[in-house]
C-alpha cells in the first residue's frame, strides 16, 4: 500500500511537528497530507482489520525439498528401484495412512496430523515445470507461470485488493530480502531478520525523516525512482518498528521452541500474533533443501527442525486459542528427481507435496501421489495432478474470506481439504 | 562501427565522479578533480591499468602457507584420518573448522583493506562482480584456502579472455565443490554445475533445453579435484567419452567444447553485457548498451578488457538517469564511506561486522545467484542498521579526518554545507534537505570553532539521509 493516513499520522505524531524542523512543515505538508484525495479521506474512518481477522503464514522450504523422502511411498517398487540408497528411509518411516509414510524425524508433524491440523496435498505443481530455483521460486511467488520474470507477487496483489489503507506491517517477512510474493502495486510489507536490530534512533529520525518525499498514493514505487523507494521504505520501517516494539514489550517470547532459525522465526511469529500485531500475512523460509550430494544426514536434520518447529508453533497457537484463526501454507519451489544421483543426492525435480496447517481445515491426505513408473515421469520427474494456484485459491477463499479471482486471475475452485 | 564514446565536453568533475563511484569505491573531491583533468580515454585506460603497487600486495600468510601443504585437519591424509577414533576425529574437525573460519576472516579483512586502500580499485570492484556472478560460498565449501584461491583467479583472469575465465571457473576447486561437479561421474552425471553454467553464468534462463543441460553435464564429467589438496584434477575414468548432442551439434564433447559452443552463441555476449551493465551502470538504456557492446565484444575476440573499456566510455553509462540511482551494496556503503571520510586508521573488523549485519558477507553469497542487489538490499531492518552502522563508524577512532574533509575552516556555514554535500553526494541536495541541515548548522558555532565531535555529529546527520544510500 502506498503511505497511508495511518502511516502519515503516526509519522507526524512521532515528533516531526514538535521537532526541530517545524519551520519546514508547510512545504512538507503541501506535498503530503494536504493532498489527501477522497479515497484516502475515506480511509480515515475505516477500521479495516479487527483483532480476530484471519492470519496466513506462508513458509517456503527453500532449495527444493525432496518430497519423496519426506512423505515416503511405502511398498512402492518404482521408488525402491529409483532410490537404492536414499530409499532406505522407508525402513524407519512413520506410518501416516495407507501406503504413505513420514520421514522418521517428522514425528512432530505426525502429531499434528493425528490432531487433524495437517492437510497434506499430494502432487502439486504447474504446467511446463521449470527446474531453475530462481525461475521456479518466481513462479510460486508470482502465481503467474506464463508471465515474464519480475511480475508482482500473489500476496502483494492480495494486499492491493484487500488491505488498502492498512499499516505497512500488514505483511511481515522474516527473511533477508523482501520476498517477491509481497511485491504489489502499492504494498511491499515489512521485512526484517531480527526485531532487536529493527530499531530507529529517535533523535536522528527527526532529521532524516525530514527529507521524506512521500510518493503519491496508489503509485507503484519501483526503481524508476530509487530515492522515492528508499524514502518509502524508511517511512514504513519507522512506523512499523514502533508498532512492533510496542507489541514485543508487552508480550513475552513463548517457550518450548527448538533453538534453530526456523524455531526462532516461528516463535517470533507466535509472539507477534499473541501481541495483537495487525499483520495478516507472515512469510518465513527454511533454507538448505538443495540436496544434490550426500543428502541423508542434511535432509534428516531439516526434517527434524521442520517437524519440531511446527509442533511447537501449533501447540502455542492452541494455547492462544488461535488455531482456527491461523492457517499455514508450506511449499517448496519444486520436488526432486525421482532417481537418486551418483553423489548420494537428488537433482532438481518438479511436482511435490504441499501442506496446509490449521484448525480451519479438515486435515488428512488429499490429492494423489503421481505415478512413479518410469514411463509416467516427465524428464524423470513426477507429473503434477494439482495446480498450486488451486491451493492458493483455497486458502484465500476459505481462510482469508476473499474472492481469489482478482488475485489469481482465474476462478480456481477450492480444494476440499 | 566501434561503440560510441562520451563526448569530451561531457567529461567533467561530475562524470569523473560517476566513473570512479561505479568502477571503484568512490573518490574524494581532490581525486575526482585529478581524473576530470585527464582526457576521458586516458582516464578509462588508466582505470584499467594495474598499478605496480597493487600488483605487489601480498596474499595473507595462511594462504601462502597452505599453498604448499595438505589442507585437511592436522595435515593428515584422508585414510589415516579415518583411522582415528571418532571422538578424536570430531575434536580435530571442530578445531579445523574453527581455524577455517578464522582464516576466512583474515581473507575478508585482507580484501576489504584492498578495497579501501588500493590505487587500482577497478580490480577490487571487478573481483566483487565476478564473486557475485560466479557465486560460490564458504557456507558449503567450508575451507578458506579455496575461497581465496578463487578470488585470486578472478584477479588473474577477470580482465582476460572470456571463455578462459569460464574454463577457470569450471575447474576452480571451490566451484567444483560448491556445485558438485567434483562428485559427478559418467554413470549418473550431476547436473548442478551444468545448469548454473548456462542459467546464471553464460546464457540466462530459457536459452537452452533440459537436454542441453543433461549433455553438458555428461561432457563435464571428469573435471574433478584432489579434495585433500584443493587442486583441479582431470579424472578420465569418470568422464563420459560418448557422443553428445549440444546446441544442435554432436561430438564427443568435453568441458571446454561445451564452453566454446556456449560462447559461440551471440546470446552469451548479450547476457554478459547485461550482467556487467546492470552491476556497473544500471537499468537505464540496457538495450542500447547490448546493441553497441555485444557485437564489439565478439569482434574483439571476447576480450573482457576491451568490453570493460567500451562500457566505461559509452555515453549511456553517464546518462543522468544512471547517476546516483544505484543503491549501494553493504560493502560499497562501508568502503565508500571510509574512503570519503579519509581517516588514517579505519578499523576493518568493524567494517566487516557492518557488512555482515547489512546483508553482504564476502565469500558467502546467499545462493549461486549471488546478491540480487538494488532494492533487495533494503528492508526495514537493514535500513535501520545502515543508519546505526554509520553512527558507529563515525564514532570509531581513526575513521574521520576532519582536516582532510574541511581543510579550510575560515568559511561560512553555507560554504561548509556545500563542501560536505559535494564530497558525499557529488552534488547539492534538494532545498528541503538543505534546509534540514541548515537548521542543524544554525545551532552550531561557526565552522572555525568546530571541534572533532561537532564535525562527527554533523556528518552523522548528513550521512543518514536516504540519499546517502545511493551512488
Amino acid at each position: 500500500m502506498s503511505p497511508t493516513l495511518c502511516t502519515r499520522r503516526s509519522f507526524l505524531k512521532r515528533g516531526l511537528i514538535g521537532g526541530a524542523l517545524a519551520t519546514t512543515l508547510p512545504a512538507f505538508l503541501d506535498r503530503t497530507l494536504l493532498r489527501v484525495d477522497a479515497a484516502e479521506a475515506a480511509m480515515l474512518t475505516q477500521r479495516p482489520h479487527g483483532k480476530d481477522a484471519p492470519i496466513l503464514i506462508v513458509m517456503q522450504l527453500a532449495g527444493g525439498n525432496d518430497g519423496l523422502n519426506s512423505f515416503i511411498p511405502l511398498e512402492n517398487d518404482h521408488y525402491r528401484r529409483a532410490r537404492p540408497r536414499l530409499g532406505l528411509v522407508e525402513k524407519t518411516a512413520l506410518n501416516l495412512e495407507g501406503n504413505l509414510g513420514l520421514h522418521e524425524n517428522l514425528d512432530g508433524l505426525k502429531a499434528l496430523y493425528d490432531d487433524g491440523l495437517l492437510s497434506l496435498v499430494q502432487g502439486v505443481g504447474y504446467p511446463n515445470p521449470n527446474r531453475s530455483h530462481f525461475r521456479a521460486t518466481e513462479i510460486w511467488h508470482s502465481a503467474r507461470p506464463e508471465a515474464d520474470p519480475g511480475s508482482n507477487g500473489w500476496l502483494g496483489r492480495y494486499f492491493d485488493n484487500q488491505c488498502q489503507g492498512m499499516a505497512p506491517e500488514t505483511g511481515i517477512s522474516l527473511t533477508n530480502q523482501p520476498p517477491q510474493a509481497f511485491d504489489g502495486e502499492g504494498s511491499m510489507g515489512i521485512t526484517f531478520r531480527n526485531p532487536q536490530k529493527f530499531d530507529f534512533d529517535d533523535d536522528i529520525d527527526i532529521m532524516s525523516g525530514a527529507s521524506i518525499n512521500m510518493p503519491g498514493p496508489g503509485r507503484r514505487v519501483d526503481l524508476d525512482d530509487p530515492l522515492a523507494f528508499l524514502e518509502r521504505s524508511h517511512l514504513d520501517a519507522v512506523v512499523s518498528s514502533d508498532h512492533l516494539h510496542d507489541v514485543l514489550k508487552k508480550q513475552a517470547a513463548p517457550g518450548g521452541f527448538p533453538k534453530n532459525k526456523l524455531g526462532n522465526d516461528l516463535s517470533l511469529v507466535a509472539r507477534m500474533i499473541a501481541g495483537g500485531m495487525s499483520t495478516r500475512v507472515y512469510y518465513v523460509s527454511q533454507g538448505g533443501y538443495d540436496t544434490h550430494a550426500n543428502q541423508v544426514g542434511s535432509h534428516a536434520r531439516l526434517m527434524r527442525e521442520l517437524g519440531d518447529s511446527l509442533k511447537s508453533f501449533w501447540a502455542e497457537m492452541k494455547r492462544q486459542g488461535n488455531e482456527e484463526r491461523v492457517c499455514m501454507l508450506v511449499f517448496s519451489e519444486f520436488g526432486r528427481r525421482v532417481s537418486e544421483n551418483s553423489s548420494g543426492g537428488t537433482d532438481h525435480g518438479a511436482a511435490a507435496p504441499a501442506m496446509v496447517l490449521g484448525g480451519g481445515f479438515k486435515g488428512g491426505v488429499h490429492g494423489s501421489l503421481p505415478d512413479l513408473a518410469p514411463e509416467k515421469l516427465f524428464r524423470g520427474d513426477l507429473q503434477h495432478n494439482l495446480d498450486f494456484r488451486q491451493l492458493y485459491a483455497t486458502v484465500l477463499r476459505e481462510h482469508m474470506s476473499v474472492n481469489p479471482k482478482g488475485i489469481l486471475e482465474k476462478d480456481w475452485k477450492s480444494l476440499k481439504i | 562501427m566501434p561503440p560510441p564514446i562520451l563526448a569530451r565536453r561531457h567529461w567533467n568533475d561530475q562524470t569523473a565522479a560517476h566513473l570512479l563511484n561505479r568502477a571503484g569505491f568512490g573518490a574524494t573531491p581532490r581525486e575526482r578533480a585529478n581524473w576530470a583533468a585527464l582526457d576521458i580515454e586516458d582516464a578509462v585506460d588508466k582505470l584499467l591499468q594495474p598499478s605496480p603497487e597493487a600488483a605487489r600486495t601480498q596474499a595473507p600468510a595462511f594462504f601462502k602457507a597452505e599453498h604448499a601443504s595438505s589442507r585437511r585437519p592436522d595435515g593428515m591424509d584422508r585414510a589415516s584420518f579415518r583411522k582415528l577414533p571418532e571422538e578424536e576425529r570430531r575434536k580435530r574437525n571442530m578445531a579445523f573448522q574453527r581455524s577455517q573460519r578464522q582464516n576466512l576472516r583474515v581473507a575478508s579483512i585482507w580484501w576489504l583493506e584492498r578495497m579501501r586502500d588500493s590505487d587500482f580499485p577497478l580490480e577490487e570492484k571487478l573481483t566483487l562482480f565476478w564473486h557475485g556472478h560466479f557465486a560460490t560460498s564458504f557456507q558449503k565449501v567450508r575451507a578458506a584456502y579455496p575461497m581465496l584461491l578463487q578470488n585470486m583467479s578472478f584477479r588473474e583472469k577477470g580482465r582476460g579472455h572470456w571463455p578462459d575465465l569460464i574454463e577457470a571457473v569450471a575447474k576452480d576447486p571451490a566451484m567444483l565443490n560448491y556445485l558438485d561437479n567434483a562428485r559427478s561421474n559418467k554413470k549418473k552425471p550431476n547436473e548442478n554445475f551444468a545448469r548454473e553454467l548456462m542459467e546464471l553464468f553464460t546464457l540466462g534462463e530459457g536459452h537452452y533445453s533440459e537436454d542441453d543441460i543433461r549433455n553438458a553435464a555428461r561432457a563435464l564429467t571428469g573435471w574433478s579435484m584432489d579434495a585433500d589438496r584443493w587442486e583441479f584434477k582431470e579424472r578420465p575414468f569418470l568422464h563420459d567419452q560418448g557422443n553428445k548432442r549440444f546446441f544442435g551439434e554432436s561430438g564427443r564433447f568435453d568441458g571446454r567444447d561445451i564452453i566454446d559452443l556456449i560462447v559461440k552463441k551471440e546470446r552469451s555476449d548479450e547476457y554478459l553485457v547485461e550482467r556487467l551493465w546492470s552491476f556497473f551502470a544500471g537499468p537505464h538504456d540496457l538495450k542500447r548498451a547490448i546493441n553497441d557492446l555485444a557485437p564489439h565484444f565478439r569482434k574483439q575476440g571476447h576480450s573482457l578488457q576491451a568490453l570493460l573499456r567500451a562500457m566505461f566510455l559509452h555515453p549511456s553509462f553517464y546518462a543522468a538517469e544512471q547517476q546516483r540511482t544505484q543503491i549501494k551494496s553493504p560493502v560499497m556503503f562501508c568502503v565508500n564511506s571510509i574512503r570519503l571520510l579519509e581517516g588514517k586508521a579505519p578499523p576493518t573488523p568493524r567494517v566487516l561486522q557492518a557488512c555482515r549485519a547489512l546483508g553482504q558477507e564476502l565469500y558467502r553469497p546467499p545462493s549461486v545467484k549471488g546478491w540480487d542487489g538494488g532494492s533487495a538490499w533494503i528492508t526495514g531492518s537493514t535500513l535501520a542498521l545502515r543508519y546505526q552502522s554509520i553512527e558507529q563508524l563515525l564514532k570509531a577512532p581513526g575513521v574521520v579526518n576532519p582536516e582532510a574533509i574541511l581543510p579550510d575552516r575560515k568559511i561560512s556555514r553555507k560554504e561548509a554545507r556545500e563542501q560536505l554535500f559535494d564530497r558525499f553526494f557529488a552534488s547539492q541536495l534538494r532545498p528541503l534537505e538543505q534546509q534540514g541541515i541548515d537548521q542543524i548548522l544554525a545551532k552550531m558555532p561557526p565552522p572555525s570553532d568546530w571541534n572533532a565531535l561537532q564535525v562527527r555529529n554533523l556528518l552523522n546527520h548528513i550521512l543518514q539521509q536516504p540519499q546517502y544510500q545511493l551512488i
